[in-house]
């Protein structure tokens, strides 16, 4: 393979070449990164994204709908607890292209002890999908939606919602 | 399969002393998960902060999204003229780059080919934002010296053209690489490039400090 000078003066010379600064190179935006520019892989990336994103939303929203009813909350209830507005979190269960407010997430979070940082990737409002939207993609394809939660169902959401609060570690 | 590697030195920006550290040409198992389990948490967890405005919105991490699996994707589809590399040290990952030598034409030196830095990423412990100390100095150099050395055995002279993310265009900018427009072809991203006479002073030096061959 190509190789390096191994001469110590060498490094100290380009250590002051580098300075205090950043040295990165690439895309700065989701949808082109990880491939190169053809017609073809663009188009393919931009619909996984899209793809991707909007199930992740609708699997945020079957989380935070859940979650209520786990704790047995009507949305007045929860508005109440967490003092955010009624209507905020009916469109947050029922409308997939709205976006909360990062404190009204943050509330959320802690008010259902689940980490904000994760629960913030999961309700979409940083880029990219983590592992852990995947896999909250995953387990909201395979529970059916119920407005009273059985409790087979409970138990898979206990499940879920440990798995999160774990965090990224793996 | 092993892979290729050589050792180099890092500098340990605390002691300010150079620590051993490998450059290796492909990127194994480990370095993915380490991006992944390491780094990504860490960019996440900085760009909540700047959402939750804890932290001023200059410090987003401009390449947070940046998925290397996904990248390997590509490079499978033309292996020939994706390469890429990764730098660890104390068995971790700290920094990785890909590169194309596919058909790619100098801007200064119009007809003439050049290596494209495709990708260059550090670790977000090596940057001095997240956290604010840095670790690790050298690393994002080392991978463009890599990419220079490339394109000199691939009969590029030692050209290489990159487009940078914005917080890093003070480092090539009037140092050793030309600046060009922001590139509206490139999400309007400025494109630098290292020109054949530059490179050559690079190279001669790196041969003088006793560069080797396999």
């Amino acid at each position: 393979m190509t190789k390096l000078p191994n001469n110590i003066k060498w490094y100290e010379d380009i250590a002051l070449l580098e300075g205090a600064h950043e040295v990165s190179a690439g895309y700065i935006d989701a949808v082109l990164d990880g491939a190169p520019e053809t017609g073809h892989n663009k188009a393919k990336i931009e619909c996984d994204h899209a793809t991707s994103a909007a199930e992740t939303r609708r699997a945020f929203a079957r989380i935070v709908r859940e979650l209520r009813l786990d704790k047995g909350l009507s949305y007045k209830e929860l508005s109440n607890r967490l003092n955010v507005e009624e209507g905020d979190l009916r469109l947050m269960e029922e409308d997939f292209s709205y976006r909360a407010a990062p404190r009204t997430l943050v509330q959320m979070a802690e008010f259902y002890a689940i980490p904000s940082r994760i629960f913030l990737s999961l309700a979409g409002a940083v880029h990219e999908q983590s592992p852990v939207e995947k896999e909250a993609v995953k387990w909201a394809a395979h529970s059916a939606a119920l407005d009273v939660l059985s409790t087979e169902q409970k138990q898979i959401l206990h499940e879920f919602v440990r798995s999160l609060r774990k965090g990224y570690k793996q | 399969m092993s892979r290729p590697c050589q050792e180099v030195h890092l500098k340990d920006t605390e002691s300010g002393t150079l620590v051993p550290a490998v450059l290796c040409e492909g990127l194994s198992d480990q370095n993915l998960k380490d991006y992944e389990h390491l780094w990504r948490p860490l960019l996440l967890d900085n760009a909540i902060r700047v959402l939750l405005r804890l932290k001023p919105i200059e410090s987003t991490p401009e390449d947070m999204h940046w998925d290397w699996r996904n990248k390997l994707v590509a490079s499978a589809q033309a292996p020939l003229a994706f390469r890429e590399y990764a730098i660890e040290c104390e068995g971790e990952t700290q920094g990785l780059m890909q590169i194309n030598l596919g058909l790619n034409n100098s801007r200064l030196e119009p007809g003439k080919p050049l290596l494209y830095v495709q990708y260059v990423q550090t670790a977000p412990w090596n940057r001095g934002k997240i956290p604010n100390r840095r670790k690790y100095a050298l690393v994002g150099t080392l991978l463009l010296m890599t990419a220079i050395r490339v394109s000199e055995e691939e009969g590029f002279n030692g050209r290489i053209g990159l487009h940078s993310l914005p917080r890093a265009e003070t480092f090539y900018k009037g140092r050793f690489m030309t600046e060009f427009e922001n590139d509206i072809t490139h999400q309007n991203l400025k494109y630098y490039e290292l020109n054949e006479k530059s490179a050559a002073g690079m190279l001669d030096n790196m041969k003088k400090m006793g560069t080797q061959h396999d």
